[in-house]
């Protein structure tokens, strides 16, 4: 028997319709993968718009993060920047690298970001400027742009918008590529505001009287200062006086004032010789001065009271020295001086004095060069005898505060002696008295004020940037972004 | 007879097939279209937002549909085309305030026919530059709102290919409200 093992063929006519299938399969892929090639690009487009924003919002971040710590060490004297390199509390700039978690949702899987603070800008502000850097999905080009044009038709490469990388990772391997980065500058001050904007502001009255007068210098101009020193050939004419209640309270006695002088209403007396603007619109916020809370108060001396001669001694910025007693009494020759911890170095000290102080004699108070000095009152304060000596020639290096205990006009802060006065008073409660012939170069701020002696106010303009100790927390006063 | 059959149906699949074809290719060009000009919407937006945020003032005609801001001219060069080519200078701290350069850049944007151009003034050297953000964007339609510190926004197109009276731009809106950083801060 023979059997036929053979498959058996098909009609010729038949397999039509699968050829036809594969032949409309084919041809609705095609169309399909048209249209993903047109689509696709623009679609990964629409994620790099959302990497490109997450990258501001990670920038954002590290500016804040930066925020944080400039309020948390800085404003506090730390002595260590915690995360930061190098975390001393001296060294600027500073670095800050925060680790990169992973997040979810659209865009990418990773954001980082590099955040630099220095001190460039001078004075008592900080700059800082942080990178925010966000992954691209995918690790092709698709999408990414090349080139915008102008008007003309040409190609301008640099104004691409959202400057993909796919070469340089400027991450150093935390983030891969292709990835978007987006920088902002933010200047940061000290948010207690900036109070030292003239040489007399006041909440009470002002009284001037045997011949004192007003004007005002840039210690940190050469155009308007000699070795930051005042000078009367480089002066400057916003020596301006100010007084938050009823200008009828205050007469300025024919006073010369190279500014203007303002009141919160009222008429302030004779004016005359004011020599720029008499106002009674002014009106402003003068914050009281808390008591000090300081890290380590030094163990000695509590006291300080006719000692003859007796030397404190400052530290570095960073281990700052404190010290607290509970009076401060000169007399006869006695001599305080107020020395660096090493010759020729910046040095802070600051005091505290609960009591009272009270100077007489010839005795004097001799602040080195070199020396920053905060000065604390809780009680009335009598700066007299010879008088307090700053060598420093900037009125910020002697800081001078009446802790607002009380309510206004409890204590009274007497200033005098016989020679030239460096420094700020700031004792918004305290009845002040400020006598002699020597000239007085700084700022100003009380209760009310009873000025006498023929000596000049010289109203230092670098004085606006400084902020009072207390509140020295930071803000964000400007942003830029680097668009590069 | 199997041939007229066979033919018959031939036919009737290939009418099939052309129209499948016409179909697909005339909704790929819609979604193409949509694409594209949605593409460029966020396009547009980006950019603007980019320069609202750094802006130091702010100015929208009554009728909304143009933008002009000043911002810190923060560099000392710029290439022809505008660009910047130096780091960003250090400021100066003028009456409490930090200070960039002399004079501030000008930034505008305006519709032209179906295009959205920038158009960059240095206040310093006075040089203008254009470029087209978009183009080829049908219908292409800005409004603003001022808003003291922020700025609300709205970017429209009118998309192709839709029929009389269907009115899809209402569809199209990408909407915002954009934080003037530098305002706030002044």
């Amino acid at each position: 028997m023979k059997t036929d093992l053979a498959l058996p063929r098909l009609p010729r006519n038949q397999g039509g319709i699968l050829i036809t299938t594969v032949l409309l399969i084919a041809l609705m892929s095609m169309l399909t993968a048209a249209t993903l090639y047109r689509v696709s690009s623009r679609h990964a487009s629409s994620y790099h718009s959302v990497g490109w924003n997450e990258a501001l919002a990670s920038a954002e971040a590290g500016a804040d993060l930066a925020l944080a710590s400039m309020n948390t060490y800085y404003s506090t004297f730390s002595a260590t920047w915690t995360g930061w390199v190098p975390n001393d509390a001296t060294t600027f700039p500073k670095t800050f690298t925060p680790a990169i978690p992973d997040h979810i949702g659209e865009g990418n899987t990773k954001v980082y970001a590099k955040v630099v603070v220095d001190k460039g800008v001078g004075g008592t502000w900080l700059r800082v400027r942080s990178t925010g850097v966000a992954e691209l999905p995918g690790s092709s080009v698709n999408g990414l742009e090349a080139a915008i044009l102008d008007v003309n038709g040409a190609k301008n490469h640099r104004s691409v918008l959202r400057k993909p990388r796919y070469i340089t990772d400027i991450t150093g391997g935390a983030l891969h590529l292709p990835q978007v980065s987006r920088t902002i500058e933010l200047m940061a001050s000290p948010t207690s505001g900036h109070p030292y904007q003239m040489p007399f502001l006041m909440r009470g009255a002002i009284t001037m009287n045997g011949g004192a007068w007003t004007d005002s210098f840039n210690s940190s101009d050469p155009l308007y200062s000699t070795n930051s020193q005042y000078d009367w050939l480089k002066h400057l004419n916003h020596g301006d006086i100010a007084t938050n209640i009823g200008g009828s309270l205050s007469n300025l006695n024919g006073s010369l004032v190279y500014g203007n002088a303002s009141s919160n209403g009222g008429t302030i007396a004779n004016t005359q010789n004011v020599q720029g603007t008499v106002t009674n619109n002014f009106q402003t916020t003068i914050a009281d001065i808390p008591a000090p809370t300081w890290p380590t108060i030094a163990a000695s001396p509590t006291t300080l009271k006719n000692s003859g001669g007796v030397i404190l001694q400052g530290g570095p910025i960073g281990a700052q020295k404190y010290y607290k007693v509970d009076q401060l009494t000169l007399n006869s020759f006695d001599i305080l001086t107020l020395a660096p911890h090493a010759v020729g170095a910046d040095s802070y000290i600051n005091i505290w004095v609960t009591g009272k102080v009270t100077m007489s004699g010839n005795s004097r108070i001799l602040q080195m060069n070199g020396v920053h000095v905060v000065f604390y009152c809780g009680d009335d304060a009598s700066f007299t005898g010879d008088g307090y000596f700053n060598s420093n020639s900037t009125a910020d290096t002697a800081q001078f505060f009446g802790i607002s205990a009380g309510g206004n006009g409890n204590h009274t802060m007497k200033v005098a002696g016989i020679g030239d006065f460096t420094g700020v008073v700031n004792a918004p409660t305290y009845h002040l008295q400020i006598t002699g012939n020597g000239s007085f170069a700084g700022s100003v701020i009380g209760y009310d004020a009873a000025i006498t002696g023929n000596g000049g106010f010289h109203y230092d303009e670098n004085l606006k940037l400084l902020a009072a100790p207390g509140s020295t927390a930071f803000s964000f006063v400007s942003w830029v972004e680097d668009i590069r | 007879m199997e041939m007229l059959i066979s033919v018959g149906i031939s036919g009737v699949m290939f009418v099939i097939i052309i129209s499948a074809w016409v179909g697909s290719a005339k909704s790929l060009a819609i979604s193409d279209d949509y694409s594209y000009e949605s593409n460029g919407e966020l396009y547009a937006m980006d950019y603007i937002v980019r320069d609202l945020r750094r802006a130091t003032t702010v100015t929208i005609p009554s009728a909304g549909n143009s933008l002009t801001v000043t911002m810190p001219d923060c560099y000392s060069t710029y290439d022809s085309q505008g660009n910047p080519t130096s780091a960003p200078v250090t400021p100066t701290i003028v009456n409490g305030a930090p200070k960039y350069g002399t004079l501030p850049l000008t930034v505008s944007y305006s519709i032209n026919g179906n295009r959205l151009l920038r158009t960059q003034t240095i206040g310093a050297t006075g040089v203008v530059s254009t470029l087209v953000v978009c183009s080829k964007v049908n219908g292409f339609a800005l409004a603003f709102v001022p808003l003291s510190t922020t700025v609300t926004f709205s970017i429209t197109f009118d998309p192709k290919y839709q029929g009389t009276g269907m009115g899809l731009r209402s569809g199209t809106k990408l909407a915002g409200t954009v934080a003037v950083r530098a305002i706030r801060f002044q």
